[in-house]
């Protein structure tokens, strides 16, 4: 702990200079994690209410010059963003620049409907290159955005992205910049977006919907002595932040009335991982982990969440008289004092991440039904044609899989079309955690050190969790004839991807 | 109140100054908020201007004479090192062959001990003398503190073990724009290479 500290303080910064159109000034570039508090003195928790993300809206082909047009009978849409530089008020009163998909953090939610093709043109007018990926798509291999330098879109020029939204079975997704050795800042800066594919068969569900399903983006942040977002590139542990964000916001509050609500919850953080509670230590219905909804709901009161997992959750608000001062706090209990990886759960130290203001009286109808989800795919380990070993190490202060550094010229395993394959993600030590991302489509947790998953980790999942010591099996067939090509698997610690502990994979007919 | 004017107008000029730019040029500004420029002051600490001395025995302020303004690629070694330096160096040297061709006279290379006791300017030149070194490669040794605090600015060590020095990590940079990134040393040639060229900001079509 004390290295880690030593580490922030050599992080102190004096030197000016000018935002220009601004006037801002900055001069001192200071982790506040040198004096150690915990969150940030300028930051008051529940003063702002939580923003929601706007959906975005289609527009007409016509107005892309020389975007794709398709005359296969599917249905396609067109979304355009805008990555911009924008100033945006996170501290109170305070100007802070940001990067985000239209300008905003974070960007506008996709809707997506399965059987629909979904076209997004990506205009860059940052001044660096991005590279967008949709996390949890099964997404043809040229709008993966699996950090390959030469897909990157460089300042001024524009990428049209192509989400077939098909072999699938729907769920929480998102999208956030992926550019190669840059990821960590990019996304720190604010390019993240939440992506939700949803289906007629979902729909048909009597879950919570419209204003009463609504996605919570938790990320951790730093700033510096100037309201502008600190991050040090020099880290490369991972990053740890002491202001905390929903949907943008710091430690936002958010008006509900006395009935079920639906939150899709996604760890945006670069390195933190967050324990989920509530504080009235009620339990809730998880309905749905990374790759979609689960068969059933399983009753917890609580789940842990690493960077790149989504989490979906019922929580019932009827059991609370609504009033001024029926509040209910979502709370974090996981301690984390570094990117090595969390520290432990603390039930008697909650930090509450937003909190829920019950005001209104309303009448619910929705339920959470026994049964959600009846197509998951079932993976065979009988039909499994091959079991590979990736293990996650460190070496002399660089991240490797199986020994080898990323690069992005070689593949590292080339999977058939339509076959099952197990996959062996091992730990290999060092007490640090890896939250392992693969590209392309879901996998089933068969056993974490032998035993079997529960709670979200047995719904499907693309993000798995190596804790220090542990060894994952995991399962998948490689479905999808319009995902041929090459995606990565890496950390998703940013900070470690950054430094390249990532693989390179493909899939061939 | 005054200083409040001078600050408007100072505004008022730098937008004024910009739209003159953009109507002569009719390109959009790239940076409009100082982004590269914020990025740098952000970083500047992170290298202490301590003075070092090269393979030459000539005294360099590290920040003033080796890093500022220019594109950097920076490995920590020792001479005596039979792990990992004995790769890494010859593997740097094909870099710097490849970007004195792509970006001649831009990349300085910098190669720091980590051994200054017995690394001497003497050592060190006889230690480049074995590799295909090249114009605008400093190999650095100084007073042991200043190296080890150059090293734990740059996040070059281990948080369980200071001592570890981290040969794997190779620190890439653009000190004008403040862009930073960190990869392996062993990394092959023709990636490092690339990412260089990337960092310097080439092009992707000069670079594909």
């Amino acid at each position: 702990m004390t290295t880690r500290r030593e580490l922030l303080k050599l992080g102190l910064y004096g030197s000016t200079a000018m935002l220009h159109l601004t006037g801002l000034k900055l001069d001192t570039w200071a982790l506040s994690e040198n004096k150690s508090p915990k969150v940030d003195p300028r930051v008051t928790p529940f003063q702002v209410d939580l923003p929601v993300p706007a959906f975005k809206t289609t527009v007409s082909p016509a107005t892309l010059p020389g975007v794709p047009l398709f005359n296969d009978g599917i249905p396609t849409d067109y979304v355009s963003f805008n990555v911009q530089q924008t100033l945006a008020q996170i501290l109170p009163g305070k100007k802070t620049l940001v990067w985000g998909y239209d300008g905003q953090v974070p960007g506008p939610s996709f809707q997506a409907r399965l059987g629909r093709r979904l076209v997004a043109r990506q205009q860059n007018s940052l001044p660096v290159n991005i590279n967008v990926h949709h996390h949890g798509g099964h997404t043809q291999a040229a709008s993966d955005g699996s950090a390959l330098p030469e897909e990157e879109i460089e300042p001024g020029t524009f990428r049209d992205y192509i989400y077939d939204n098909d072999d699938d079975t729907g769920g929480f997704h998102w999208y956030h910049d992926h550019t190669l050795d840059q990821t960590g800042i990019n996304v720190f800066m604010g390019l993240a977006g939440v992506y939700i594919l949803t289906s007629d068969t979902i729909d048909a569900l009597n879950l919570p919907k419209g204003a009463f399903d609504v996605p919570l983006v938790v990320q951790d942040r730093a700033f510096d002595a100037n309201n502008q977002l600190a991050y040090n590139p020099f880290d490369h542990n991972g990053f740890i932040g002491n202001v905390f964000l929903v949907n943008g916001a710091v430690q936002p509050k958010f008006r509900v009335g006395n009935g079920k609500y639906r939150f899709r919850i996604l760890n945006g953080s670069n390195a933190r991982f967050y324990q989920i509670s509530l504080s009235t230590g009620r339990p809730f219905q998880i309905i749905g982990s990374d790759g979609g909804l689960l068969k059933a709901p399983i009753e917890a009161d609580q789940f842990r969440i690493a960077p790149g997992e989504r989490v979906e959750f019922v929580v019932d608000f009827s059991f609370h008289t609504p009033g001024p001062n029926t509040h209910v706090f979502l709370n974090n209990t996981m301690i984390q004092k570094e990117g090595r990886g969390p520290d432990g759960v603390d039930p008697t130290q909650p930090f509450p991440l937003m909190r829920f203001d019950v005001l209104d009286t309303v009448t619910d109808i929705s339920t959470v039904p026994p049964v959600l989800e009846t197509n998951i795919p079932v993976f065979n380990p009988k039909e499994s044609v091959i079991t590979r070993t990736f293990e996650f190490n460190r070496s002399q202060g660089a991240w490797q899989v199986n020994g080898k550094f990323f690069d992005p010229t070689r593949v590292d395993a080339t999977v058939k079309l339509n076959t099952t394959e197990i996959w062996r993600l091992r730990n290999g030590g060092g007490g640090w955690y890896h939250p392992v991302h693969i590209h392309r489509n879901e996998f089933q947790i068969l056993d974490r050190n032998g035993i079997a998953p529960t709670g979200a980790e047995s719904g499907l999942k693309d993000v798995f969790v190596l804790n220090p010591g542990d060894e994952i099996r995991v399962i998948s067939k490689y479905t999808g004839e319009k995902q041929l090509g090459r995606y990565v698997f890496h950390c998703h610690n940013i900070e470690h991807e950054d430094m390249r502990m990532m693989g390179l994979w493909e899939v061939v007919k | 109140m005054k200083r409040r004017i001078a600050a408007f107008l100072l505004v008022a000029a730098a937008v004024l100054g910009a739209s003159a730019f953009l109507s002569a040029k009719s390109t959009p500004r790239k940076d409009p908020y100082g982004y590269f420029e914020y990025r740098r002051n952000a970083m500047r600490s992170s290298f202490p201007d301590v003075v070092l001395l090269t393979q030459d025995n000539k005294q360099k302020r590290f920040y003033d004479d080796l890093i500022k303004d220019k594109i950097v690629v920076i490995q920590f070694m020792f001479a005596n090192c039979d792990g990992l330096c004995p790769r890494t160096t010859p593997n740097l040297a094909r870099v710097q062959r490849e970007l004195s061709k792509r970006a001649p006279g831009k990349v300085t290379f910098i190669s720091i001990t980590v051994d200054p006791k017995r690394d001497t300017p003497q050592a060190l030149k006889q230690y480049a003398s074995h590799f295909d070194v090249q114009r605008g490669w400093y190999f650095l040794t100084g007073k042991q503190e200043d190296v080890d605090l150059v090293r734990r600015k740059m996040g070059v060590y281990d948080p369980e073990d200071q001592k570890v020095e981290h040969m794997n990590v190779l620190t890439i940079g653009n000190e004008a724009q403040g862009k930073w990134l960190a990869m392996e040393s062993l990394a092959k040639p023709d990636d490092i290479t690339r990412t260089v060229l990337r960092v310097l900001g080439v092009p992707k079509a000069e670079w594909q």
